[in-house]
Formats: structure tokens, sequence, C-alpha cells
């Protein structure tokens, strides 16, 4: 068995001259929950599209589960797809056994079990049109559970939630990786991935930018620290000599040091730092490291809209 | 061979739909009941009989392919309509499979409610006869062929055409319009000569037992299995070809 749940090679997909993604290689190990992150119109859905077999790849190659016949892979996966979608004249517990009776026998003796673990025991008669928007994501879920899936491709799926709602949601996509199952979770949501997700990729104009776990996506950024000092000017230009720092400039009123890649561990620099200043009589009020977050790599990494247009 | 399992969720679909299944059944059964109850109103003696068991072969003939066009295209972009078709296709499930499952799924609504108001028709026409001929065994099985297959043809044409258009209104407008408008018109135009026998509602009558139409009935069956396989080849097409 691969140790992949998706694995793409050179993946593209074109409409007419343009190109919606170039060249896709994700690697998505089993039994994590693995964020793909991207602008809006970066090409998350379509990727999701492709890998579900609802629109045909114009280049590459694509194993789901460890398996080039995808009809049988799909068999164990879930997926929801942008808003999940119900016929809304039927109940909720109807729309699953339509659902059911396209897959294995099976799933039709899961659906009371998908529907209590996702909280709609109570509400599973009521038609569909009456669910409110986080209900039809849980719905969703739901759906997504009667093939007892070794893989969830969920895009967007906390869209329309309220925090409560969110939190929930992230519990139970925690919950499933628990199982050993595989999530893969697109959002333009940064904060969302970053709580939820052991590794991710950037995707961004149709190309993974980058790919790795949470950690190392957050460390391949340049380390800094923001200091306030008295005198500022002063105390930047002794900073910009310390050998480790290979930059200090004034910044929200202090001044915002960056380390080169050679500076040794936090504690480290900082005593340094902190020692020269005051040797030199220079008066320290606040000295911080800056932590970087998955939305400072994102920033850095994808295209602004002023700058597509 | 049609999956039994998704057949009967195609059926769910349709049953649900409690205005349209009302609207079926007021359009064949009811139009039935209110043609004799007129005739008992009008005094017209016997209120059956053969004859008007003919007459209501003919409206049924009618309604059944307004039933089967309204039902068939509800089947047929019933997924697409509702966003739901994806989330099947994404299922792995072969998407011929999904579509094919919605015409045996529309016939299992369309063809009792047909059978139900042809039954009634035989009842009411025989018991109402008074000292005249009632239906024979004849009439009632050629009525009902006819409008079985009215109903049949008509919700299989327009999975199709749904499936290929992926609207259910448009389909309804444009069969019913086609039925009801263009298709009486066409077979009275004697200038499109042997042209009209394409016309299916010709065929039907064909099949249905009127033989002095000129038609044969290895001809007429023809006809209307053409009709048949180019709207759901059509359908079919659109279905396993469209990204979703």
């Amino acid at each position: 068995m691969t140790d992949l749940a998706i694995h793409t090679q050179g993946l593209g997909k074109r409409f007419g001259d343009r190109a919606a993604l170039e060249s896709i290689d994700l690697e998505v190990p089993r039994g994590c929950a693995f964020g793909f992150l991207g602008p809006n119109g970066a090409g998350k859905t379509t990727l999701i599209r492709l890998l579900l077999g609802l629109a045909r790849p114009s280049s590459g190659t694509i194993r789901l589960l460890g398996q080039d016949n995808r009809s049988k892979a799909l068999a164990r996966v879930g997926a929801i797809i942008e808003e999940p979608r119900f016929h809304p004249h039927l109940t909720g517990r109807e729309n699953l056994e339509i659902h059911a009776a396209a897959r294995h026998k099976s799933a039709h003796g899961r659906i009371d079990g998908a529907l209590q673990r996702v909280g709609l025991g109570r509400r599973a008669d009521d038609k569909v049109r009456t669910y409110s928007l986080g209900m039809r994501q849980r719905l969703g879920v739901a759906r997504c559970l009667l093939c007892d899936p070794e893989l969830l491709i969920l895009d967007e799926p906390v869209n329309g939630l309220d925090p409560a709602g969110i939190l929930e949601f992230r519990n139970l996509i925690r919950s499933l990786v628990d199982e050993g199952r595989t999530v893969l979770l697109s959002s333009h949501l940064l904060d969302e991935v970053e709580k939820t997700c052991d590794l991710a990729a950037i995707v961004d104009n149709g190309r993974v930018v980058a790919q790795g776990t949470i950690a190392d996506l957050v460390a391949g950024q340049a380390r800094e620290i923001d200091i306030t000092a008295t005198p500022r000017v002063r105390a930047a230009g002794l900073l910009a000599a310390v050998p480790d720092v290979s930059r200090a400039a004034e910044h929200n009123g202090g001044i915002r040091v960056t380390l080169s890649p050679e500076a040794p561990v936090d504690r480290e620099i900082v005593t340094e730092i902190l020692g020269r200043l005051l040797a030199d009589g220079i008066a320290v009020e606040r000295v911080a490291p800056v932590t970087s977050s998955l939305e400072d790599r994102f920033l850095d990494m994808t295209t602004r809209l002023e700058d597509r247009a | 061979m049609p999956d039994i399992r998704l057949i009967r969720a195609e059926v769910l679909k349709l049953r649900r739909r409690g205005g349209m299944v009302a609207l079926c059944v007021a359009l064949t059964v009811a139009v039935v009941v209110i043609f004799f109850a007129i005739r008992a109103i009008l005094g017209r003696d016997p209120i059956g009989g053969a004859a008007p068991f003919d007459d209501t072969i003919g409206l049924l003939a009618m309604a059944g392919s307004v039933v089967g066009v309204i039902v068939g295209a509800t089947a047929g972009a019933a997924d697409i309509e509702a966003g739901v078709f994806r989330d099947l296709v994404a299922t792995g499930r072969s998407r011929l499979a999904l579509f094919f499952a919605r015409v045996p799924g529309a016939w299992v609504l369309v063809l009792p409610i047909l059978a139900l108001a042809v039954a009634v028709a035989a009842i009411l026409a025989t018991v109402l006869s008074g000292a005249g001929p009632g239906p024979t065994a004849d009439d009632i099985v050629g009525g009902a062929t006819q409008v079985l297959v009215s109903g049949a043809l008509a919700s299989a044409v327009c999975v199709g055409l749904a499936a290929l258009t992926g609207s259910r209104g448009t389909v309804i407008g444009v069969a019913l319009a086609f039925q009801l408008g263009v298709s009486p018109l066409l077979a009275q135009v004697e200038a499109i000569g042997d042209g009209r026998y394409a016309i299916p509602s010709v065929a039907i009558a064909r099949i249905g037992g009127v033989e002095d139409l000129g038609l044969a009935l290895a001809a007429a069956i023809a006809i209307l299995l053409a009709w048949l396989v180019a709207a759901v080849a059509a359908g079919a097409w659109r279905s396993v070809t469209a990204e979703i």
C-alpha cells in the first residue's frame, strides 16, 4: 500500500488559452490533515474537480489511494465540492439514501450513524430546504462518511459557519484524522488551515509554490525581532552592526531587526543584542521575537490582486 | 443492466414531489372521471360504452404524453439543477449508470398512473354502457398500449433532452409546445407527405391499433425507436462528457 493518499504529477488544466492549473505536483501522505491553500481563483476547486473526475486534465497524472483506477479509488473517497448541494424537497435522511444508492450496498447501513455523528439525528427527517447553511455543511460531511472514506476532500468546508460551528468542524476533522483517515482541506482561510492541518501546500496562479509541514512552511521565513529602545536612531545603527543581523530598520515606532540565516537561537541572539545595547547606554523597553504565521508566509508567496491585474 | 438501487433512488426523488404527482393524477384519472361526468350532465345516453372509451383513450394518449414530459424532464434534470449530479459522479459510479437509471425511474411513476387512468376509463365505460356495447378486451388492450407507449416515449425522450440541456423548464416548455401545438398541425399538413409519419403521435396511434393511417406497424415501431434512441443517446452523451 502506497503511503500517499493523493499523488499528482505534472497535472494541468487549461480552459482555452487560460491555464487554470499548471504542472501541479502534489503529494498528500495518508493519515493527515492536508491544507490546500490559495487565494480565490488560484485553482483550488479546479484541482478538486480533477481529483474527483468531474473534469478531465489537460496534462499530467493522478493517483488516488495508490490506484490508477479512479472509479475504484473514488468508492473510498468522500467529498464536499464548494457548497454542499442536496435535493431541497427531500429530507436529510432521504438525501443520504439517494447518495447511498450510488455507493456500495454497505453505505445504506451507515446513514443513521453518520447523521448522529454530525449532530443531525433529530433533524434527519426534516426537509433540507429548512436547513441552515451550517446544517447543510454537516449533512455534507455525513454524506462523505457513507462510504467509510479513506480520504475526504473538503472544498471550503467552513464557509458560512459561525465561530462555534467552525470549532465543531475543526474537532470533527481532527477526529477523522485520528481514525487514520486522510483529509484534504481546501481553503483560503489561513487561520483555519494552520489550526487544523498537519501539512499544507500553497497554490498561486495555478502552481504549487510551496508544500510541507505547517512548521516548515512558517519556518521558511527570515527570523525577525522587534525592539523598542531609545534613542532609536543610535540603537538602530548599533544593531545593524551586529554580525548576525542582516538588517535593522524603523518599524511601527520601534526597530525591526532581521536576522541572518546563520544567527543562533533566539535566546542567544537576544542576549547578545541586549548586551550590546545596554553596554552602549541605550534604554531598552521591549524585545520581542516576531512570531511568523502561515498568513505571513502565504502573503509572501501569493500574488496580490493588484499584481494580477 | 440498470442498477435497481439507483432506479429506486430515482423513484424516491420523483414521488416525493407531491405537487407533480397530484398534477399527473389530475391530468389523467381526474380527466377521465370529468369526461364521463360531463357526458352525464349533458344527458348523453349511454354515458359509457365503446365509443366514449375510444374518446377517453384519445384524451389519455395526449394527457399521457404531457405527464411523460413533466416526469421525464424532472427526472432528467433534477440532479443537475439541484447540483447533486457532481456529488454522485464523485462516488466513482459510472455516469452512464446514473443517467440510465432515470429512464426506468420515470417509467415507474408514469406508467402506473396511466394504467390506473385507463383502468378507470374501462370500468366507467363498461359500467355506464347501458344497453349498448361496452369496450372489448381488444379495445382496452389497444387503448392501454397507445396510452402507455405515449407516456413511456415522452418520458424517455424528455429524460434525454433534460440531461442534454440541464433545464427542466426549457424541456417541458419545448416538448409541450411540440406535442400540443406543432405536432397536431404538422399531422394535418399534406404537403409534407410521408414526413408526417415521423410525428410520434401518428406512430403511437398506429401501435395502438389505428390501422387506416397508411403506416406499417414495423415502421411505426421504428419511428418511435428512432425518437427514443436519438434523445436518450444525446442525454447520455452529455452526461458522460460534461465537465461539472
